[in-house]
């Protein structure tokens, strides 16, 4: 059964005794989304956010309904817009209204695959590199722990700039946290990144790289990378990428979460009742589209 | 003939208050979470509260980076308010004001950034900022009550920790003709050239624990005991605001969870 709080409202409740530690079975322990008050001889548990009580054992955690903000877990897939270039480090834009995280210099990859200390060169050039509006997927490398901004790091061959391809920006909160966040869909024709911070970039499908040339592999990547971004994407791509696009935003509509095998359904259901892209996001349209993803 | 017994005296010789109200009850209030956050980009929280004829929009965003450094507090974050009024919206006596330099804007912001202070967990985002804009669109009396009431909402809706939900309704205390005590004031009611002796109390509260965390009052008491009973009558109107409030967040939530199992139809604006 699920149980609804509000701000204020008191989930459980146990006695001291003598200060110490309490053994009784009411005891608990504090999970997010909660504060501990104690009051006289009793020590409670008050929901602090607005959301469905969840226990696990002891561990009593308040979850949401509506969360907007993301908080970065180290190694999290992330996609963000350069928002501005500083000394030796970009600002990237994670989730709008939010803290911005970083990109030092030292967690890029220099073309040319070089390990070297960077130089004052390095940082007069940094606008080569990356400019103001550019979208990039990289990974979370450090959460701060004084004030939780986020540092991250592109330092994998994975990770680059994104061009020719399609964002499309969701809550935070409706992207699962799963193994791969790097995917292709759609009979290998899409490559999708499903950012944890709630952006998801959809582009065509690259060239995978064999393992014999394993040793520049970095080199290669980045030549696939700019062949795609010089390349113009092919009108019936184009349809398949809108098509993507839209079933995503139709579970962003129903709250739903925002899953690869979900939207890949959606994508297949869509083809299979004959509408266009465009026509997906029509309201009776979103209803029976996702039908399926619903509890 | 009939002109000769005004309404105004109707309702007084009834007991009942100008707009037809009895003296313990508070206006009808209407609430809307989440009105402009219906899109993806604009992440945050939002709500919409009228009180009667009042009616107040507050965003909420962040947490983020101050704008300077030197704002920034090592322990916890800092509450960034701000109130605006809009041009079409009647500010009580003075006609035209400048929504950026009009001192009475300027102190109900100050207090609602203290009412809020004393709400939020800000001790979890050290070295951040919140953000909580309000602007009034329609002003018939009690706007600090209303902006506090939806800023609170505001902040549910973004999910930001806080203590308690805040409520916020005022009192005030009829003291030249009757003894009686009036819960939530309109302009007509609160404003002292409107005939009415004015004692004006708003007052906003943490409600489950019962705390006050913001109480004003500018005018002449007579004695203690009328303090009392206009914070008394004030408190219970902050009860039953929150009643309301309550209310209003069981009705958003429900609508998300029934849009979410598939039993409710979609209300969000398309693109095309």
């Amino acid at each position: 059964m699920m149980q609804l709080v509000i701000p204020g409202q008191v989930i459980a409740s146990s006695s001291i005794e003598g200060g110490g530690e309490s053994k009784d079975e009411n005891s608990f322990l504090r999970g997010h989304g909660t504060y501990v008050e104690r009051v006289e001889s009793e020590e409670r548990l008050i929901a602090s956010v607005c959301g469905t009580v969840q226990r696990m054992n002891k561990l009593i955690t308040v979850i949401p309904f509506c969360e907007s903000r993301y908080a970065g877990n180290v190694g999290d897939l992330v996609v963000g817009r350069v928002t501005s270039v500083a000394t030796s480090q970009w600002t990237i834009s994670l989730v709008s209204q939010q803290r911005d995280a970083r990109l030092p210099l030292s967690g890029v990859h220099l073309p040319g695959g070089a390990q070297r200390v960077r130089t004052a060169q390095d940082q007069r050039d940094m606008r080569l590199f990356l400019q103001e509006g550019d979208l990039i997927c990289a990974e979370v490398h450090k959460v701060q722990p004084s004030d939780g901004s986020l540092s991250l790091h592109t330092r994998s061959f994975r990770y680059s700039k994104l061009e020719n391809g399609s964002l499309v920006q969701v809550p935070p909160s409706l992207i699962p946290r799963r193994k791969n966040h790097y995917m292709s869909m759609i009979n290998n024709t899409l490559d999708v990144l499903w950012g944890t911070n709630g952006n998801i970039w959809i582009q065509r499908k690259l060239k995978e790289l064999g393992g014999e040339e394993a040793n520049n592999l970095a080199d290669l990547q980045e030549q696939l990378r700019q062949e795609h971004a010089s390349t113009p994407v092919l009108p019936d791509e184009r349809q398949s990428i809108a098509r993507l696009r839209n079933a995503i935003e139709s579970l962003r509509l129903v709250h739903s979460m925002v899953t690869p095998e979900f939207a890949e359904e959606i994508y297949n259901r869509s083809v299979t009742f004959g509408l266009s892209p465009s026509q997906i996001l029509l309201p009776q349209n979103v209803v029976s589209l996702t039908e399926i993803c619903r509890q | 003939m009939g002109s000769s017994i005004r309404r105004t005296d109707l309702l007084a010789l009834s007991n009942l208050r100008d707009d037809g109200r009895k003296p313990e009850e508070i206006r009808r209030m209407r609430i809307q979470m989440g009105p402009i956050t219906s899109t993806a980009e604009s992440v945050g929280g939002s709500a919409l509260v009228e009180m009667g004829l009042t009616i107040v929009l507050a965003t909420v965003k962040g947490p983020m980076a101050c704008v300077r450094r030197s704002d920034e507090l090592p322990d916890r974050a800092i509450m960034d308010v701000s109130i605006k009024a809009t041009p079409f919206a009647p500010s009580g006596d003075r006609r035209v004001t400048n929504p950026n330099s009009d001192r009475r804007l300027i102190e109900i912001s100050h207090m609602l950034k203290r009412a809020l202070e004393a709400t939020v967990l800000l001790h979890l985002y050290p070295k951040s900022r919140i953000e909580v804009s309000v602007v009034i669109l329609a002003d018939d009396g009690g706007r600090l009550c209303a902006s506090i009431n939806a800023a609170s909402m505001a902040l549910v809706d973004s999910g930001i920790p806080m203590k308690d939900l805040l409520c916020s309704c005022s009192a005030g205390y009829a003291g030249g003709t009757t003894d009686t005590t009036l819960v939530d004031l309109n302009r007509r009611e609160e404003s002292p050239n409107g005939g009415q002796p004015a004692v004006y109390l708003p007052c906003a509260m943490l409600p489950q624990r019962g705390t006050i965390v913001l109480s004003q009052c500018e005018s002449r008491l007579p004695d203690f005991d009328t303090l009392e009973r206009v914070l008394d009558a004030a408190m219970d109107g902050c009860r039953a605001v929150f009643d309301i409030l309550q209310a209003a967040i069981q009705e958003h939530a429900s609508k998300i969870l029934s849009i979410r199992s598939g039993n409710g139809g979609i209300d969000t604006p398309f693109s095309q």
